[in-house]
């Protein structure tokens, strides 16, 4: 198990990382090309792209390391049964809407496949709406993984299980 | 729209993250309506990630993390020592200057008070402040960070609300000065009563302070660099995102000599994670506001303000105080989303300037950062600190008041937050 779980976390902050510089590189050399009455005009397009790949993975990031802001004034105060309890309904809601944004997600790169991104010929839109369907699903991996560790966890720790892995 | 607010609430209050709640309570709408085809939640989700404008906020949290990681810190720190550390209650009035001086190369407020209380808890805590006042300082000193540029909170509100962000940047930068000053004085009227004494015998000499501010200067530039960047129309807000970072990796590798590739890998891990945290939060938002438009709850919500009263300071007021009292419960991030299209159109119809009111709104938005129940400025600090949550309530009160009585002034004397910008930008 922690094995696969590894190797995707691995390839994801490769991936995010890479994308986020590509993205600093990209809209630096636009800039520069701008300013030097040479403007490249394909830059911010493919910056954009990889902002929404960028945004999702480091959504799943920042959900696995516990980064994601939480209120837990009320939770806190609960008992730890009751506590353990709410943990596992957020868990579950949280489940079902990324099932429904995933598969809302690849339904909407399917149909929308003959569009173009940015008005260019040959490069589809989808490229841009996949991120969110696959984002969708690192982020379902992480959801049921601290839904896995709130099992084994001992009741104390259980709720800071839920938010806080 | 009533019942995606109270999911919204309930969702919150069970501790689910906020970027969750937002978006399920936003689907909820969807649900109420099945007319509206079911993939515009993931569409618009998608299309808040294709702004070019809020893609300036990746990139100034990567070149903050880069900052930081460049020895900026240090430098700025022995700034704030000479400037700041012969005043009464010397270490208090260095953090503030620290918070100040770090404001433009940080890449989160939270985590920044949470790095200085590292710093300089201990040290405040064993020179005989109270643990109370100590945490207090520590934490408000966050509400400098976002008001200088390039603070998330005035990208997002200029993007939302489409406000010139080098104006909203200008502005920011009086703001975080007067705010500066009110807590520092604070802070020496209460050091004084109190007796606490300054951190250093004398005033830092001539030559002290110009050595240090010739250390730090790289950092103290940058916000100065971002305006004259927009100001003279080299760069659009993102684009100087992205120089931000080239610009943090050459002070850091040939400046500062500073950052190996260590630092580099770890300040670029750090803010994948400080990105995802902000920018999910915001991509899953489009989905809630969504609703809000559909509904034409600005409408409702201008009919309201306006039944209530027409004169602008008057609405500006409001309009902060019911902000102050959501934010004791709504992270100020999370409230400048869901709040500027609602009540930015109706100062904009009373002739209200959009610059001015974003200053009251992000300072109102922010101070529930520092108030108990769910503060995160304040966790940060009290946890570190082991501080219980009521010594912190009574003993930051001063601190809040000066805060209050700086949100009330900007509020009625617009010229003080509109003279820099005017002045740079034209009037």
């Amino acid at each position: 198990m922690g094995g696969i779980f590894e190797i995707v976390r691995r390839l994801e902050a490769v991936l995010a990382g890479t994308l986020l510089l590509l993205m600093v590189g990209l809209i630096f050399a636009g800039a520069v090309g701008r300013v030097l009455h040479d403007p490249i005009n394909w830059t911010i397009d493919l910056a954009t792209c990889c902002f929404a790949w960028t945004c999702f993975l480091c959504g799943d990031i920042a959900w696995r390391n516990g980064n994601l802001m939480a209120v837990e004034i009320l939770t806190a105060r609960l008992s730890p049964i009751a506590r353990r309890a709410v943990a596992y309904l957020n868990a579950a809601i949280i489940v079902a809407f990324l099932v429904y944004l995933i598969a809302s997600g690849v339904e909407l790169a399917w149909i929308s496949r003959a569009r173009a991104f940015q008005g260019i010929p040959g490069v589809s839109y989808s490229w841009v709406t996949m991120s969110l369907p696959v984002g969708g699903c690192l982020l379902l991996l992480t959801t049921l993984r601290k839904i896995w560790l709130l099992r084994r966890e001992p009741l104390e720790a259980a709720a800071e299980g839920a938010t806080r892995c | 729209m009533l019942i995606v607010a109270i999911a919204f609430v309930v969702l919150m209050l069970l501790g689910m993250p906020l970027a969750f709640a937002i978006g399920v309570s936003g689907a909820l709408f969807f649900a109420q309506h099945p007319e509206l085809p079911a993939t515009i939640p993931v569409q618009v989700t998608v299309s808040q990630t294709q702004n070019f404008a809020l893609l300036a906020i990746p990139l100034f949290i990567l070149a903050g993390n880069f900052m930081n990681r460049a020895g900026i810190t240090e430098r700025l720190l022995d700034l704030a020592s000479a400037l700041t550390g012969h005043l009464r209650g010397g270490l208090a009035q260095i953090s503030l200057a620290l918070a100040a001086l770090m404001g433009s190369v940080s890449g989160s407020a939270i985590a920044d008070a949470a790095m200085q209380t590292r710093l300089l808890g201990d040290g405040m805590i064993k020179r005989g402040f109270t643990r109370g006042f100590t945490a207090g300082v520590l934490s408000y000193g966050a509400v400098l960070t976002p008001l200088v540029p390039p603070g998330i909170g005035m990208i997002l509100y200029g993007t939302i609300g489409q406000v010139s962000i080098g104006r909203l940047f200008a502005a920011g930068l009086t703001t975080a000065a007067i705010l500066w000053l009110t807590l520092g004085v604070t802070v020496w009227l209460t050091a004084r009563m109190r007796g606490y004494p300054p951190e250093r015998r004398t005033r830092a000499g001539f030559k002290e302070v110009r050595t240090t501010l010739r250390a730090g200067i790289w950092a103290l530039l940058f916000p100065v660099f971002l305006i004259v960047g927009l100001r003279a129309g080299f760069f659009t807000p993102s684009e100087i995102g992205a120089v931000a970072v080239v610009y943090a990796i050459v002070v850091g590798v040939a400046i500062y000599r500073k950052m190996r590739i260590a630092g580099f890998v770890d300040g670029l891990e750090s803010s994948l994670s400080d990105i995802g945290a902000v920018m999910f939060l915001i991509a899953l938002s489009a989905i809630f506001s969504y609703g809000i438009v559909l509904d034409q709850v600005p409408d409702a919500a201008a009919q309201w303000i306006l039944g209530a009263t027409e004169n602008v300071t008057g609405v500006m007021l409001l309009i902060a105080a019911v902000t102050i009292v959501a934010g004791f419960f709504i992270d100020a991030t999370v409230l400048i989303i869901m709040l500027t299209p609602i009540v930015l159109p109706v100062i904009q119809q009373l002739g209200g300037d959009p610059v001015h009111f974003g200053m009251v709104f992000i300072v109102a938005a922010t101070i529930g950062n520092f108030t108990p129940p769910v503060g995160a400025a304040m966790y940060a600090v009290c946890s570190i600190l082991r501080c219980p949550m009521g010594e912190y309530w009574n003993e930051s009160r001063p601190l809040i008041g000066a805060v209050a009585t700086v949100a009330v002034i900007l509020t009625l004397i617009p010229t003080v937050v509109l003279a820099l910008p005017n002045l740079i930008f034209g009037g």
